[in-house]
């Protein structure tokens, strides 16, 4: 994507182009974010909207202070997140076979959706804080200075949950 | 504690080689073998989870979601006060909308296609403008249709100077700008159609770059910084343009440092 920092401030001027691509760069993975932390299909599209119209609303107020833009957006999918968490109090777990999974054929996908629905169900099981990290490294690929941005802790904290993460969900799937 | 830091940098390093694809979970095992009997158990539970957290939206929600944001992008783009022309205009505003969306394809702005940037309904040219961009799918086009739009405000800018609106082309330049720079990303575009957009791009650099020196020649001296900005910006954009889809960069280069010729009219 050319020039980020460029496109940004075309966005905040008012330049609908320019938002756009901003949207068609980020809005696979602020969807998968959500999935991962929601996991539920129908919740996750609705909230996945939510983020980007809010993003336009108030993308006047962004200012580059060190941070990238992909922290600030997906600090905006995690204050979406938890308002839906506050409207709805509660959790559900992911129906299996509702997400379109990638790149899987036929024959492997019998096993690797069991494999899915374990691990989805593993991570709906973290504490909020690990579930989050899973959902920014993991799903959205950010870095881990992008994700500690994002969720206002430092580098070495983020290194921190995501160990904790792991360690936690190799526990679940191991009891199962 | 620094024991247990270390330990999390080196699952970190691992975790971003694997992903990365510079390693595989075997080599980063090997590369640490003290950590190994920790690192292995988490490293396959990171790729479960890596693969798990792989789902793709659906094309039909992406395809709602984006008409969601296109009416949003309009009427953020419309927003005016109330009172005064505000009815003729939001009629001319949705009538070139409407009639953008049902003109034939291959890029052709039906509605407000000559306005001026100093006219009335010049915004309805350039919202109109954008949502053909918003609705271009494929990379190619959407790069090949910037290209389009660059000589849509080089025209524009030519006007402009002519009638000495001097502050139009500064209003101009930014778009022209944002054009060039979004032609010339090539990144997603399959290689075998970058050949077409390196061919436009080389074409139009040199049409462009001599028709603005020469312009430049027949305005007042008032005009000639403002045309000077804009030679640079659209040299700059353009050599970046060529570079990142292979274009012959000296050729290109060499055509603008010949002599001006002609009478550079758009």
């Amino acid at each position: 994507m050319p020039d980020e920092q460029s496109l940004v401030r075309q966005a905040q001027a008012g330049d609908s182009q320019a938002f756009a691509t901003l949207y068609e760069e980020y809005f696979d993975r602020v969807y998968r974010y959500i999935a991962v932390r929601v996991g539920n299909q129908t919740e996750a599209e609705d909230l996945t909207q939510q983020v980007f119209l809010k993003c336009l609303e108030s993308i006047g107020g962004f200012r580059w202070r060190g941070a990238p833009f992909a922290s600030w957006l997906f600090r905006v999918a995690h204050n979406v997140v938890i308002d839906h968490y506050r409207q709805a109090s509660r959790r559900q777990t992911l129906p299996l076979d509702e997400f379109i999974v990638a790149d899987e054929s036929p024959e492997e996908l019998v096993d690797f959706k069991l494999e899915v629905e374990e691990v989805k169900r593993a991570i709906a099981r973290l504490t909020d804080a690990q579930r989050q990290v899973i959902a920014l490294r993991f799903a959205s690929g950010l870095s881990i200075s992008e994700s500690a941005r994002a969720m206002g802790k430092s580098e070495g904290a983020i290194k921190a949950l995501q160990h904790s993460a792991l360690q936690a969900l190799k526990r679940i799937l191991r009891t199962k | 504690m620094n024991k247990v830091r270390r330990f999390e940098d080196t699952l970190n390093e691992c975790l971003e080689n694997i992903h990365g694809k510079r390693s595989t979970l075997e080599e980063c095992l090997a590369r640490y073998p003290e950590h190994a009997e920790d690192l292995e158990p988490l490293l396959r539970v990171a790729l479960a989870v890596e693969k798990a957290s792989s789902v793709e939206p659906r094309p039909e929600f992406k395809a709602q979601a984006r008409s969601r944001l296109q009416a949003a992008l309009y009427a953020r783009a419309h927003k005016h006060p109330r009172g005064g022309r505000a009815w003729w205009w939001q009629w001319a505003a949705a009538a070139a909308v409407l009639l953008v969306l049902f003109a034939a394809g291959g890029g052709t702005l039906v509605a407000s296609a000559d306005s001026m940037p100093d006219q009335s309904l010049y915004p309805v040219k350039i919202a109109g403008e954008q949502i053909q961009m918003f609705f271009t799918r494929s990379d190619v086009d959407k790069a090949k249709l910037n290209a389009r739009l660059a000589e849509v405000r080089l025209q524009e800018i030519d006007r402009m100077a002519r009638a000495g609106k001097l502050e139009h082309v500064e209003k101009v330049l930014p778009r022209l700008k944002q054009h060039l720079e979004m032609a010339g990303y090539a990144q997603r575009i399959p290689p075998g159609k970058v050949p077409e957009l390196r061919n436009i791009l080389e074409t139009n650099a040199m049409r462009d770059v001599a028709a603005l020196k020469a312009l430049k020649e027949q305005v007042p001296e008032r005009a000639k910084p403002a045309l000077e900005r804009v030679l640079q910006v659209s040299k700059e954009k353009y050599e970046k343009a060529l570079r990142a889809t292979g274009g012959n960069v000296e050729k290109v280069k060499s055509e603008w440092e010949k002599p001006e010729r002609g009478n550079g009219n758009r």
